[in-house]
């Protein structure tokens, strides 16, 4: 929630896709055990063709197979900016292992956190920003009082010589 | 009086699972390497025991836990390694990957042995030898197998690699052609786009941007680092110039390994283009270069007299507007310049002198076409534009 987590800007690393876009995932590994149940999706992925198929897809990307003993499966992306990113597979079926290696694929390795606006602008004005004088107008001049200024109610000196008035009004 | 804790490490069970994890410890990937300061461990373990209390938990497993936490705290921080120490790293996959992702692969006279050789800086080579046990061989060895699968190699060179005898030892020619090259870049595209501005003003912002930090940024964030052969590679030992060093080889090789001229100057430009040029957009172009106060002024009426206006005009500096003038925190002055009677620029601030400062630098972005309103930077330009607009 915003509450916990620092709000960012939307940004790419070294202002990716104005220019060229470059694939920011660097090496994908993929660490699974070659006997526990839990890395059944895992080494379906791989049998089936689709670990070579990403490879063969994505030849800037270096792909990697770690099997582990007794180990969950484990995905590990490496960005360009530097950044890890660990999904756990555990018992996972192959689509789903699938679709996240592709989803590695098109993220850039900045950390997921929630956004201030979904849109970002250095130029946020076209015609300039508004300021009191755009029009014009010069504010705050004048001398006090003002008589154009009402009092909601009257004041102690006021109220004084209300009273001095309507005793010297009775006195006559 | 006994803590507690020292009463569950003298527990049969928390002294079993210490036996038990010492026996069943794997061999850590090491980095045998010239000693490094290490970061000192904390003195105290810290009061905040993270992670470590799980209601669920029984008690003893409970401090066993931030027994264990203590001892790790105590240990100190992972030693600094290389990314090549870890097993799954192929300097030849890494290689291939990293030409695909700067675009190179498909140009003709690249190739992978190429790449290396522009990666691999002279001197430490040569002074510690690479042999077997130095930090530098390591990544020449691959750990696992390799998939020679000889359709993605196909797609991925699909030129025969350059011979022997042409391709050079090492980058250390290469960089100095390559920070020319670079420099070369960024001042002509300065000058075809912001053609108004002063020679000076954009020589600062070229040398900004061809600093050994902005340049190791770039190189950094291509994953450029890590595939360095010959120097220490670990980011504590790496200085920004050699990093820096790495992308002028880079630039300077896809110049020169092309056969046709245009196609080497077209590659090394776009890569210039798109990694280096590229950190002037969603920036103040204004905050590139520092324009000193005794200068502004001086400045100003150069420019006027570029712009065409003569020199014995005078400036008219006209206050348009006030707010609160009195009042020591709320007022504000707008100052507006007119020349010739017609109005230039206007400038805000607490007092009428600040305003007057602010209206001179409002002033000078006009003339200069660097202000807010100035169309984008054209960042699809090809090398032949680019040498066109100067002639």
């Amino acid at each position: 929630s915003r509450q916990m987590l620092p709000r960012v800007f939307l940004s790419q690393p070294l202002q990716n896709g104005v220019s060229r876009y470059t694939c920011q995932l660097k090496r994908i590994t993929l660490k699974f055990c070659k006997f526990r149940p839990n890395s059944l999706g895992a080494r379906e992925f791989i049998e089936n063709g689709d670990f070579l198929e990403f490879a063969r897809a994505n030849p800037q990307v270096a792909c990697y197979l770690k099997p582990r003993r007794n180990r969950p499966p484990v995905l590990q992306a490496e960005f360009a900016n530097g950044s890890v990113q660990l999904a756990r597979i555990d018992s996972f079926p192959a689509e789903f292992v699938r679709r996240w290696f592709w989803l590695m694929r098109g993220r850039s390795g900045d950390d997921l956190l929630p956004l201030h606006e979904n849109l970002r602008s250095f130029h946020p004005s076209v015609q300039g920003v508004w300021t009191p004088f755009t029009f014009g107008r010069s504010v705050g001049l004048g001398d006090l009082p003002d008589s154009r200024h009402r009092p909601m109610s009257p004041s102690a000196t006021e109220l004084i010589q209300q009273l001095h008035r309507l005793q010297s009004a009775r006195m006559s | 009086m006994l803590s507690r804790l020292s009463l569950c490490r003298r527990h049969p069970l928390c002294q079993h699972f210490a036996a038990v994890v010492a026996a069943s410890r794997r061999p850590v990937a090491t980095f045998e390497a010239a000693p490094v300061a290490p970061l000192t461990p904390p003195r105290q373990t810290p009061n905040v025991m993270h992670g470590t209390r799980l209601a669920t938990d029984p008690r003893w497993r409970r401090r066993m836990r931030e027994d264990l936490y203590r001892r790790r705290m105590l240990a100190g921080p992972e030693p600094e390694r290389p990314r090549s120490v870890w097993s799954n790293w192929s300097r030849r996959a890494e290689l291939s990957a990293a030409a695909h992702r700067l675009g190179l692969a498909g140009l003709a006279g690249f190739s992978q042995q190429w790449l290396d050789r522009v990666l691999t800086f002279r001197e430490s080579a040569e002074a510690d030898g690479v042999t077997a046990d130095s930090p530098s061989a390591n990544q020449n060895v691959s750990k696992g197998y390799e998939l020679d699968d000889e359709s993605s190699d196909s797609v991925a060179m699909a030129t025969p690699p350059t011979p022997a005898e042409s391709m050079p030892r090492d980058n250390a020619e290469l960089v100095p052609t390559g920070r020319a090259l670079i420099a070369e870049h960024c001042d002509r595209f300065l000058a075809r786009e912001l053609p108004h501005v002063p020679e000076d003003l954009r020589e600062q912002a070229v040398s900004l941007l061809t600093s050994d930090q902005s340049l190791s940024f770039v190189a950094g964030h291509l994953g450029l680092a890590e595939l360095l052969s010959g120097v220490d590679t670990r980011p504590s030992m790496l200085p920004l110039s050699v990093e820096a060093d790495a992308f002028a080889a880079l630039v300077a090789s896809a110049k020169l390994c092309c056969p046709d001229v245009s196609e080497g100057d077209e590659a090394a430009w776009r890569l210039t283009r798109d990694f280096l040029l590229t950190r002037l957009h969603n920036s103040d172009i204004n905050e590139w270069w520092t324009i000193g106060a005794q200068r502004r002024l001086p400045l100003l009426s150069e420019s006027l007299a570029a712009a065409g206006f003569p020199a014995d005009e005078p400036l008219e500096f006209r206050l348009m507007g006030q707010s609160a003038p009195e009042s020591p925190v709320y007022s504000c002055f707008q100052v507006g310049l007119y020349i010739r009677r017609e109005f230039l620029s206007s400038g805000f601030g607490e007092t009428a002198a600040q305003a007057q400062d602010e209206c001179v630098s409002e002033a000078l972005k006009t003339l200069f076409d660097t202000a807010d309103s100035r169309a984008p930077m054209n960042f699809k330009l090809t090398y032949a534009d680019l040498a066109s607009a100067l002639e």
